[in-house]
């Protein structure tokens, strides 16, 4: 069920963009996931996620971005997520308090600015 | 030089001066501003004491005193002087100049003059293409032989202001009757199951009388108006005002059409309308499949079908309202067997100066095709204008009102397999139907979430690898909205509590319940609505 969503993938100066569009669900959440995980290598410094053209997105959303998230900061990676506020899957998110477990930014200039900070620190 | 040629070059300049003061007061200023700067320039560069500006009241033919400087009293006490009468009437109704060199009791109307103490007077119209605006006149408090240099000085700078006065007053007032008619058309449509409104207005400039009216009736029907009062501006406007409270006050106490437009026909007199009004009233029974209306002297609706369009009228309108004592109004009743949308108008959107009225209803039958092509209801109703203009600027007011009379449906139900590809499915089902009902933005969806999240928790507990069947359900009672999602499967984990999914829809929604039997599971969600 990939023809709910798009997923394009692109890596510069060792952090990996995933721009998904469309809608998320438990039909496509997990396979976003893996295609997601397996894109990234040891060498990458982080992730962003960047949901953006994301229409909607339900709990297994939440999951496929709290899984990810935890992954790669196991594994001393950096994880952000773009999610602007007023769209709908910030709603949810923020609704069960996700808001305050991942690092949610309004733009992706935001996240990726953010990202390479912590990447200095670390 | 002599002397005389200084004189004449000095007031030059200051008439020069005075002009410019009044075009940029007239571009800035509103109108009662602009007549106070005046008149101090007015004051100063013909050295006199008094100057006062009155403008006419075409309903009354009196001379308002507006402005004044030196005998502000004269617009405290609201002086009105018939145009004939006195001074200022002299001048209004001989559209000339009038110079009293001695004031005396006889022929000047207006006390404060006297009581004033005002020797001299020069008084000349205020005139825009022959028509009088108004007067302005200067006054000394002493002796003063007003000469005809300073006639036509005054005259140039009456010119000047009666043009700019006349813009000003004509832009004020389009503002205002905007305005007013504003806030005499309904906010929002009510919310009634099987019915959807939409409505378009657009203003021409200067006219003001159309008016249209969306109510829903203690017994669940709807009332529709759609009206128009004779006249332009403000007066047109407030009559609007004064019908449309009145005929919904009628319309609340129900009845057929016939009698609600003749108790409205009835207080014509009383609220003080002299215009002719037309009107089409009428009642939309969703229950009983049906719209009855009376037309008075109004355009016919116009019922759109999957066949042919027709105005459902038998072509005998009866009179427009004020028209005629007692009249006895029929009703005409329009099965909604098959019919799709009605289409209530004001002539704005037919008429044409060089064709006949039904060589435009006709045009408009044949452009009606486009409501059902159109992406919505609002977008079709602007296809249908721009047709119907077909580029020329409209002359008239348009108003416009489109029933959708097969949605959106009281309810919406989807059953479909227990499958995560189901998913999507049921938000779009759910979506469309939420959409037609009227309702965006974060509203739709969180009822969508947690629609999507009901429905996922059946998808993965309910059934074994052998998979099953779910049921999505919406409603709308009143104001409050209702999905159930149910199922026919045993859940492997206790439905209600834990899990990011069951908290969304708890605070998503107003209240969730979960009901479990050995014939599987049904949640039920509420979600109020807000009133509009």
């Amino acid at each position: 069920m990939r023809e709910l969503a798009y997923l394009a993938l692109a890596r510069s100066d060792g952090m990996v963009l995933a721009e998904v569009s469309g809608e998320i669900d438990l039909s496509n959440a997990e396979d976003l996931r893996d295609e997601i995980a397996e894109w990234m290598t040891n060498e990458d410094h982080g992730l962003v996620v960047d949901l953006t053209s994301v229409t909607y997105a339900d709990s297994a959303g939440m999951n496929l971005l709290f899984i990810l998230s935890r992954q790669l900061t196991d594994h001393g990676q950096i994880f952000a997520a773009v999610l602007p506020s007023e769209s709908q899957p910030r709603r949810a998110f923020d609704m069960v308090g996700m808001g305050d477990q991942i690092a949610m930014f309004e733009t992706v200039a935001k996240a990726q600015a953010w990202a390479k900070s912590e990447s200095v620190d670390t | 030089m002599s002397s005389t040629d200084l004189g004449i070059a000095d007031s030059a300049e200051q008439l020069r001066r005075l002009l410019r003061v009044a075009d940029v007061a007239l571009a800035h200023l509103a109108p009662e501003d602009l007549l106070d700067e005046l008149l101090i320039r007015v004051r100063e560069v013909l050295g006199a004491d008094t100057a006062a500006v009155l403008l006419l009241d075409e309903r009354t033919n009196e001379l308002v005193a507006t402005a004044a400087k030196g005998i502000e009293e004269e617009v405290e006490a609201g002086v009105r002087i018939p145009v004939g009468k006195g001074f200022a009437g002299k001048i209004a109704a001989e559209r000339a100049p009038v110079v009293i060199e001695r004031v005396d009791h006889r022929n000047v109307m207006n006390p404060i003059l006297g009581e004033k103490g005002i020797i001299s007077l020069l008084g000349v119209p205020l005139l825009v293409r022959g028509q009088v605006l108004g007067v302005l006149h200067v006054g000394s408090l002493t002796y003063r032989r007003f000469t005809e240099p300073d006639v036509q000085l005054l005259q140039m700078v009456a010119e000047r202001v009666a043009l700019g006065l006349n813009v000003r007053l004509y832009e004020h007032e389009q503002r205002l009757t905007r305005v007013l008619q504003q806030t005499f058309l309904p906010v929002g449509m009510p919310r009634v199951p099987g019915l959807r409104f939409t409505s378009k207005y657009q203003p021409a400039a200067g006219i003001g009388g159309d008016w249209y009216d969306v109510l829903a009736l203690p017994s669940g029907a709807v009332a529709l108006a759609m009206g128009d009062v004779a006249g332009h501006g403000i007066e047109a406007a407030a009559s609007m005002g004064r019908l449309r409270n009145a005929l919904r006050a009628c319309a609340f106490e129900e009845g057929d059409p016939a009698e609600v437009v003749a108790r409205l026909d009835r207080l014509m007199e009383p609220l003080d309308i002299a215009g002719m009004v037309t009107l089409l009233y009428g009642i939309v029974d969703v229950e009983a499949a049906e719209f009855r209306f009376v037309s008075a002297g109004h355009v016919p609706p116009l019922v759109l079908t999957s066949d042919d369009p027709y105005f459902a009228d038998d072509g005998r309108a009866d009179p427009p309202l004020g028209t005629s004592r007692r009249h006895r109004f029929r009703s005409h009743a329009v099965p909604l067997d098959g019919v799709s949308h009605l289409l209530l108008f004001t002539d704005g959107l037919v008429e044409r100066r060089d064709e006949s009225l039904s060589t435009g209803l006709e045009r408009l039958r044949g452009e009606s095709g486009v409501v059902g092509r159109a992406s919505s209801p609002a977008a079709a109703l602007d296809s249908l204008v721009g047709a119907l203009l077909d580029g020329s600027e409209a002359k008239d007011d348009i108003a416009i009102l489109l029933v959708d009379v097969e949605g959106p449906s009281p309810s919406v139900h989807v059953q479909i397999a227990a499958d995560p590809a189901a998913l999507a499915v049921v938000r779009r089902s759910l979506g469309r139907w939420l959409s037609d009902l009227g309702l965006r933005g974060r509203l739709r969806d969180d009822i969508l979430t947690a629609t999507g999240e009901a429905a996922a928790n059946a998808v993965e507990h309910a059934y074994g690898p052998q998979g099953g069947w779910m049921d999505v359900g919406g409603s709308l009672e009143g104001n409050t909205l209702k999905v159930v999602v149910r199922d026919g499967g045993h859940w492997r984990t206790r439905r209600s509590g834990r899990g990011r999914g069951s908290r969304l829809m708890r605070v998503l929604m107003n209240s969730v319940e979960y009901e479990t039997s050995d014939s599987g599971t049904t949640v039920t969600m509420y979600r109020e609505l807000p009133s509009r």
